[in-house]
């Protein structure tokens, strides 16, 4: 169970800047959606904000387990008895990962469901949150449930975008089309090092268009 | 669109079109333009006033204008931006 051992060992320094870059961006739309709802008190913006908050923590926990172990590695000293607790340190910060990120995407897809109760909020996070505790591959179940979810959201972004055809709602679409397929391609990263960098770089370019959304906004 | 939501679009309307008016309108004019009921009104008005979104001048002859502070001008454009943001992720 490990998600850095997936990771090409050239990328492993990448891997902490993607992950940086993606926790600061992701950070931001949070930190300006909980602002929106203070001043508006428009609860999807709160729960947005939350859903983008969660994300945020994903990234921040796996970027610290990252380089945690990442200098453990280079150390030299790593020897094979200290290869289990460099195991472990990295088990825990994927598996909080895997947490943090599967409840962010639980809350955005509440967002884009429109639910009237917090009721489905709590299975859908119950749920996901379970089957990937209980799955005999934690990682292959939360990669599947993101992508479905993933699924899910675009395709209401797209609908939103054909309903209301600004570039704004276009940077949108096309950012969660990239996250989807970003997440998606991880799925069949597994054993494929050079498919998990794709990975990676497909969701840079989400989160460009989410800043380039957010640069748009500002002006 | 919740009921605070409206509130805050009312409030944006009621800044905006004292902006339109040269930063100088009389509470009828902004009555009228933000369709609003005289008791209101006269909600509104407290409420921007107690936010600092605008201040009351009186002439000699006790007559009331309103104009925006430097925070009603910054409501009015964070505003924009916190509209743009809801419309891009369909959050209204």
């Amino acid at each position: 169970m490990s998600t850095i051992f997936l990771s090409p060992e050239w990328f492993f320094k990448y891997n902490i800047l993607f992950e940086i870059f993606f926790l600061i961006i992701s950070l931001i739309i949070a930190t300006f959606a909980l602002k929106v709802y203070r001043t508006t008190g428009q609860k999807l913006a709160k729960y947005f904000g939350y859903g983008f908050l969660l994300i945020s923590i994903a990234f921040l926990t796996q970027s610290v387990s990252t380089f945690f172990v990442l200098t453990k590695i280079n150390t030299q000293l790593c020897a094979a008895m200290q290869a289990s607790s460099v195991a472990s340190i990295d088990a825990a910060g994927t598996y909080l990962y895997m947490g943090f990120m599967i409840a962010g995407i639980v809350t955005i897809l509440f967002v884009s469901l429109k639910s009237n109760t917090t009721r489905t909020l709590w299975l859908l996070l119950a749920a996901s949150l379970i089957a990937i505790a209980l799955s005999r591959n934690p990682i292959y179940t939360f990669y599947l449930l993101a992508s479905i979810y993933l699924a899910f959201i675009t395709g209401h972004f797209i609908a939103y975008y054909l309903k209301n055809k600004k570039i704004k709602t276009l940077l949108v679409a096309l950012a969660f089309l990239f996250l989807w397929f970003g997440t998606f391609h991880f799925l069949i990263s597994v054993n494929r090092e050079i498919f998990y960098v794709i990975g990676y770089v497909l969701e840079l370019i989400a989160y460009l268009l989410i800043l380039s959304n957010w640069i748009i906004l500002r002006k | 669109m919740s009921e605070k939501r409206d509130r805050i679009t009312i409030m944006n309307d009621m800044l905006e079109f004292i902006r339109s008016k040269g930063d100088k309108a009389k509470p009828t004019q902004v009555m009228y333009r933000a369709n609003l009921s005289h008791a209101m009104l006269k909600e509104y008005l407290t409420e921007l006033l107690e936010k600092q979104l605008i201040t009351e001048q009186k002439s000699k002859d006790e007559k009331r204008t309103y104009s925006l502070t430097t925070k009603g001008f910054e409501f009015l454009k964070d505003y924009q931006q916190m509209r743009g943001f809801l419309e891009s992720y369909d959050l209204t």
